[in-house]
């Protein structure tokens, strides 16, 4: 009897087995009705013949809105989502038959990865490639046709680990997304991180096109067929991902910039995406794929990091552990599609740009006709003195009084200040609770300025750092309001401490308008729009999302309190409430990947938002950074002292390399009429187009179709008619 | 009880960041600096200054026909400007054109292993060092084999067969020069060996020089590669010499014109490096580049750093650094330069060439230095005011501004120049004018202060001279008590009564106040002397001043000498008590009380050629309170004169063993702590943090 009973069960095991295998048989050769075919060099991937619709069992389609239809092959796992506009179909798979020469071909279908930790820390990638008995995941899926929705509850095998992904259809093209509430670890495993279709828009070498990061002001990654520099690049949004103040401090010193803005692009000739990161940005992680990193196709995809590791030296033991604590929130990422007419970066920059002001983020600048000029007034620093440290004035509040009225004679438009190293101990000091240094003047003369800045229809900007304190400062908790690594050690990095946001950025800044109240108008807030450091400590834990949001609670605050605020750096969670922007990076951070740095970011808040990059009185050519103010629409901006800087040389400001107003005051006043008079007519407007046409000439197009072209050559050129001198540019009114 | 110590504990913590704040160093800021600098000759200092080079290119791939490069060792760029690429994992020798497109790689049919060194003459002949196979290979400009040399037959190359060459060159002559065994030689065109060239200077060594004495033939033999320090590379520059990096502790940077000797100035500043625990080592220089103008560019290997010099060895600029990121590297290995003035740097680490071009700000620079050793001042100064407008801190600028100022009469000016440029040389030379004029200007007036001054110290000296006989008469005859300030005099003029008293006070409580008082002024005469003493004479600026160390620097030597001569002259039938060592001893700082910071406001009228006779008379008072010392060690415990040589000697090799035993101690603590440490974390890691 049980023999019978075995052999039945075999019976039916085999059954079941041949029924699944001539599914998955069929869904091959549904699969390679998917082909790709090569138009003019071109690679796109097209259904050969009529509408793109799969009229398999296994295919489903999930909703189609006025421009984009989303498919769903369920044997595959595969979405496929079909621009009507042009018929390109975008997808996470590409055609099995084409690539048959990879090694790792399956990675040409694989719709997300899972990297999941277990008990002992011991991190392992299951990979989700097609819904096969094969697969490590078990697949179920919800459709919700009014929302155009597709739900995927994924269970990783044998993991007590399942989480929902979500793909569905917006008016600019797919939305996907992680919901926070759709995770679940039962058991030992934890979730590490989650990757999804890292295959879509992928494209081969020798194809016309990029890949866009947003690194520093914005890089471009072009599909050549050279040997790629480095196969896997990976990049954390809103900066590094560490508590380590030396590898942060490292980066700064060498210039490597932050993925300020959550997005990543592809253009090619059949079309292009902008992806934007709209939930959990802080959280995530970009990957640039060359050739040679699992398949030879170039990839730009997202990663959602859940959980972090830590690191510790015990006993000259390197110990890496996994942080328990989980970084939440809903991950969403939007896939803003574009046709092949406008899919290159500038038309990624603009499709951002409208969402942003769609989203009320970005709000237009007044009209104006003239180009504001910025100005900061370095204060003070400090040295060794024969017992104390020595207040070394470079500018005292009186002097800055009288910078300003001197400037506003010739300046007659917008003049923008912001005041640095004003506090006691100048430069060297951090001001948790800021008081105007004595030595400069004390909290009356910084009245009396206030007062010259508004005589001289200036906005003054007040420094504050309210991220890093000093040892030796008051107005925080030494052990409690500072971060601690998961060890439970405070971060710390010769003598200087991180806050944690969540815990003292709103009293910080409340302290700062209300002590400061009769002269602090406007704030300059440092650091926050540069550094999103987490909080490990177990108990207390601040994930780099909460940070974010932590900033964004003290930012609100600030602005209902009525003060404007600037901030160094331009992580985009600044942007809503910044009315300026300081030294945003006028170029990246030159990774070997990068093939071309381009002004996305300046493309993208120009009329909206003030900014600064370099300072002319800092940079090794001050003419060729003028040409850079031009180009990428920044404010003409200078670092400025009273006295000579040449007694900050012994001070932690001697990068301050010239200064003195008497010095530079022609040069301001000359630089400030020249903005004015040729680009004041295009200041205000958004830049629309921005492109190279020779190694040396580039032009940058206004929204009213004013067009710049700018020669960095030492020749003249003359480009569709105009003459551009050599280190010069040319405006083109419409 | 817990609590308590943690009370105490909490004051401690409470008072040294007290201490802390009130001699604060100064908090380091977060910001963006910029990645290039210059290093300050007179203290090490780093120097920020705007950045000098920047990357034009990179070159990960020479294309479909090119590849990549592995493990690439050497780069050299011909008259032309094509560039031959020692492509070392490859075995091949790869050339560009001046565009730095690939033009050709010849790898000798197959022959080439791990090739490291790679030169082409005026017609397009290429020499290669082919490591592997141990020969110099000849090509034709067409990549066909020529010739080869072999290790020549020689005497002083030894008996083994090895011929490790590395680099080469070829000289005008026809010399070809190449690195073996990290010698430098020359070779003929007919493979005889010519000698070597250069070779490093080495200075007195005491185990080498009893090697010499008691070494055996064979011993002697087998340690002339131990004292024979490397070469690590070169090149023949255009004007016929030598340019050489050396891995010797000094002269590492080498100018060898004909007759081999080293003619590049010796006080070019060099950067310290640390390994990975933080110990620090000798920089590693790979790679010599010189220009068009005489500059010189090193690489240096540990810390990826380029340091650019002049013909005078003045650091123009240092730059580059170790990063994942064009512009930075992994392993650079090899420079050259180009006539555009266009620096290429190889990096084995990643196979890349990174193409560096000078900024504006460089190009001024070079321009100055250029000028001005070309003699042409007034052109130079124009130089360097655009340099000085956008660094008004950059020291060549200011001391080149300085220079021309000064020959055109403007001394006062020339001195603000110099002062920014730290130029002490530059310095003394207007200050020696200055006093010459103002000399001439008040020559009366001068020689009646000066009159005056003598007269004055005479007088005061004999009035003080006489105040300390008096104090003596009335000690000895009339039982009075002689103070604090009575006693320094006695110490200074009647030194050997001095002790006497000491001794003969022993009964009396030890004067604590006063020996802190002195010990306090001490500290403060020297501590002032930093901050008064002229910037032409002193060692020190303002800004090295470090509190804490003055303070160790004025009482550790001191109160150890007083415990280790105690406890030796314990042992050595000495009289004295430590309360009158310390005593005695506390009042041996008198010299320095008075003297130094009198040197201090002396060093004010010196010019910098006087410092032999100022550090003269800084020594007088180090002497002088050595001396007392030592008479005071003999007076208070008796001794004749050998015997308290002895009694000294040993009390100096206590105080030594004494601070062995401190650091041993301290070093154990720190171990201990680091321990506790370690398994404070294993037990929060095991326990407490899931």
């Amino acid at each position: 009897m049980k023999d019978i009973e075995k052999r039945l069960r075999q019976a039916l095991i085999y059954i079941l087995s041949v029924l699944v295998l001539t599914a998955v048989s069929g869904c091959n050769s549904q699969t390679n009705d998917i082909s790709v075919s090569e138009n003019d060099g071109i690679l796109s991937q097209k259904v050969p013949e009529g509408e793109p619709v799969l009229s398999d069992e296994n295919y489903i389609t999930v909703g189609e809105n006025a421009d984009f239809k989303l498919d769903y092959d369920r044997a595959g796992a595969d979405i496929y989502v079909t621009d009507k506009r042009s018929g390109k179909i975008w997808s996470n798979t590409v055609a099995k038959d084409y690539y048959t020469q990879e090694q790792d071909a399956q990675y040409l279908t694989q719709l997300l990865s899972v990297s999941i930790a277990d008990k002992s820390g011991i991190v392992r990638s299951v990979d989700l490639f097609d819904n096969t008995s094969d697969s490590e995941f078990e697949i179920a899926e919800r459709v919700s046709p009014q929302q155009n929705k597709l739900i995927l509850t994924l269970e990783p095998a044998y993991t007590g680990i399942s989480f929902e992904i979500e793909f569905y259809l917006d008016d600019k093209g797919l939305c996907c997304s992680i919901p926070e509430s759709s995770l679940s670890e039962v058991g030992d495993d934890r979730i590490v991180d989650i990757t999804l279709i890292p295959g879509f828009g992928a494209a081969l070498p020798g194809e016309d096109g990029y890949i866009f990061y947003p690194d520093g002001s914005g890089a471009l990654l072009k599909f050549d067929d050279e040997q790629p520099a480095v196969a896997l690049t990976t990049l954390p949004y809103f900066g590094i991902d560490s508590q380590d103040l030396k590898s942060i401090e490292k980066n700064d010193e060498q210039n490597i910039y932050n993925l300020m803005l959550p997005v990543f692009g592809l253009s090619r000739r059949d079309g292009g995406f902008l992806a934007v990161i709209t939930e959990g940005a802080a959280d995530t992680n970009l990957n640039l794929a060359q050739p040679g990193y699992l398949i030879d196709m170039y990839r730009a995809y997202y990663t959602a990091v859940y959980r972090r590791f830590a690191a510790m030296t015990v006993n000259d033991n390197d110990v890496i552990e996994l942080i328990p604590s989980i970084s939440g929130g809903n991950r969403t990422v939007r896939y803003i599609l574009l046709e092949p007419s406008a899919c290159d970066y500038s038309a990624m920059a603009n499709a951002y740009r409208d969402m942003l002001v769609s989203e009320g983020v970005l709000k237009k600048l007044p009209e104006r006709k003239n180009v504001p000029l910025s100005v900061e007034l370095f204060m003070s620093a400090s040295e060794q003195g024969f017992f104390f440290r020595k207040n070394l004035k470079a500018t005292d509040f009186s002097q800055a009084a009288e910078i300003l009225e001197d400037i506003s004679k010739y300046q007659k438009s917008e003049l923008q200040v912001s005041l640095a190293a004003w506090s006691n101990g100048g430069s060297d000091n951090l001001p948790t609770s800021p008081k105007p240094s004595s030595s400069l003047g004390g909290r009356s003369e910084a009245e009396k300025l206030s007062k010259a800045a508004r005589d001289a229809k200036a906005t003054l900007y007040w420094y504050l750092e309210p991220l890093f304190a000093g040892e030796g400062e008051s107005g925080y908790n030494k052990k409690k309001d500072v971060i601690r690594n998961h060890y439970g050690n405070i971060v710390s990095y010769d003598g200087l401490y991180l806050l944690n946001p969540s815990k003292v950025l709103n009293g910080i800044l409340k302290k700062t308008l209300k002590s400061g109240g009769a002269f602090i108008e406007n704030l300059q807030i440092n650091s926050i729009g540069k550094y999103v450091i987490p909080d490990y400590m177990n108990g207390s834990f601040t994930s780099r999302q909460s940070v974010v949001n932590a900033y964004i609670k003290g930012l609100e605050n600030v602005k209902k309190s009525g003060a404007l605020l600037t901030a160094e750096g331009g992580n985009s969670y600044v942007l809503p409430y910044v009315a300026g922007l300081s030294d945003l990076p006028d170029g990246d951070s030159e990774y070997y990947i990068s093939d071309g740095e381009v002004p996305f970011y300046q493309m993208v808040v120009h009329g909206y938002i003030d900014y600064t990059s370099t300072a002319g009185n800092l940079c090794s050519d001050f003419a060729r950074q003028k040409l850079r103010w031009v180009e990428y629409g920044c404010n003409p901006y200078f670092i400025l002292t009273a006295q000579n800087p040449n007694i900050l040389k012994n001070s932690s400001s001697s990068e301050i390399f010239t200064s003195q107003y008497s010095e530079w005051k022609q040069r301001v006043q000359d630089t400030a009429k020249e903005f004015n008079e040729r680009l004041g007519e295009v200041w205000n407007q958004p830049i629309v187009d921005h492109r190279k046409i020779s190694s040396d000439v580039l032009s940058v197009t206004y929204e009213n179709g004013s067009r710049i072209y700018i020669n960095y050559g030492s020749n003249d050129v003359n480009i569709d008619g105009y003459a551009i001198p050599a280190e010069d540019y040319a405006v083109v009114k419409e | 009880m817990k609590k308590k110590i943690n009370g105490i504990c909490k004051n401690i913590t409470a008072l040294i960041s007290a201490l802390f704040l009130l001699f604060s160093m100064g908090l380091p800021v977060l910001a963006s600096e910029s990645p290039d600098y210059v290093i300050d000759a007179s203290n090490g200092a780093k120097t920020p200054i705007p950045t000098t080079y920047v990357v034009k290119r990179v070159i990960t791939d020479l294309g479909k026909t090119g590849g990549s490069l592995s493990d690439p060792q050497d780069i050299f760029i011909d008259n032309k400007d094509r560039i031959y690429i020692a492509d070392s994992g490859n075995n091949r020798i790869v050339k560009l054109n001046a565009s730095f497109e690939f033009e050709a790689a010849y790898d000798n049919n197959g022959g080439f292993s791990s090739p490291k060194g790679v030169f082409a003459d005026d017609t397009g002949d290429i020499f290669v060092a082919d490591t592997g196979n141990q020969v110099i290979v000849h090509l034709n400009s067409d990549g066909t084999l020529s010739e080869v040399f072999k290790k020549p037959e020689s005497d002083l190359l030894g008996d083994d067969d090895s011929f490790n060459v590395t680099k080469l060159g070829l000289s005008p002559q026809g010399y070809l020069y190449t690195i073996s065994s990290r010698q430098l030689m020359a070779i003929d065109a007919h493979n005889e060996f010519k000698g070597y060239v250069g070779t490093n200077e080495v200075g007195f060594d005491l185990t080498r020089l009893l090697i010499r004495l008691f070494a055996s033939k064979q011993q002697k033999e087998s340690i002339i590669d131990v004292e024979m320090e490397p070469y690590n590379n070169f090149l023949i520059a255009d004007d016929g010499m030598i340019y050489a990096v050396a891995a010797a502790n000094s002269s590492q940077i080498q100018k060898i014109n004909a007759v081999g000797r080293n003619i590049y100035p010796g006080g070019y500043v060099t950067e310290t490096v640390t390994d990975e625990d933080g110990n620090y080592e000798s920089p590693s220089f790979a790679d010599i580049a010189v220009d068009k103008n005489g500059i010189i560019t090193v690489l240096e290997q540990k810390k990826g750093m380029l340091y650019q010099y002049d013909r005078e060895g003045n650091m123009l600029t240092a730059f580059g650094g170790i990063g994942n990121k064009k512009g930075k590297f992994v392993l650079p290995s090899s420079i050259a330069v180009n006539s555009e003035g266009e620096l290429l740097v190889l990096d084995a680490g990643t196979g890349y060439i990174h193409v560096m071009e000078p900024t504006y700000f460089m190009r001024e620079i070079i321009a100055g230095v250029t000028l001005y050793a070309d003699g042409d001042y007034e052109k130079a100064c124009e130089k360097w005011e655009n340099v000085v407008s956008v660094d008004v801190n950059y020291p060549l600028a200011n001391s080149g501004i300085a220079k021309a100022l000064y020959k055109l009469g403007k001394t006062d000016e020339a001195m603000k120049y110099y002062s920014l440029a730290k130029d002490r040389a530059g310095m003394g030379t207007v200050f020696s004018d200055q006093r010459y004029g103002f000399f001439q200007r008040h020559f009366f007036s001068v020689v009646i202060i000066l009159a005056l001054s003598a007269a004055g110290i005479i007088l005061l000296i004999g009035f003080l001279k006489k105040r300390s006989d008096k104090i003596l008469r009335q000690y000895y005859y009339e039982h009075k008590p002689v103070g604090g300030i009575k006693m320094a005099l006695l110490a200074v003029f009647h030194p050997i009564d001095f002790f006497d008293v000491v001794k003969r006070e022993r009964s009396q409580k030890f004067p604590v106040l006063r020996v802190v008082c002195l010990y306090l002024l001490s500290f403060l005469a020297n501590y002032s002397y930093v901050f008064i003493a002229n910037f032409r004479l002193s060692a020190k600026e303002p800004t090295d001043a470090n509190v804490f160390l003055e303070l160790a620097m004025a009482t550790v030597p001191l109160l150890s000498w007083t415990v280790a001569s105690f406890a030796v002259s314990s042992i050595m039938n000495g009289e004295s008590k430590l309360s009158e060592i310390a005593y005695a001893v506390a009042y041996c700082q008198v010299p320095s009380i008075v003297f130094t910071p009198l040197l201090a406001l002396v060093s004010n009228l010196l010019s910098t050629s006087e410092s032999g006779i100022y550090q003269s008379l800084r020594g007088f008072v180090v002497v002088w309170m050595i001396a007392l010392l030592f008479l005071g060690l003999k007076r208070l415990n008796d001794y004749g004169f050998w015997k308290n040589v002895l009694v000294a000697v040993l009390s100096l090799l206590a105080m030594a063993i004494m601070w062995a035993i401190i650091v041993l101690v301290f070093a154990l603590i720190i171990q201990l702590l680091n321990f506790i440490e370690s398994v404070r974390q294993e037990i929060n890691l095991k326990f407490f943090i899931n």
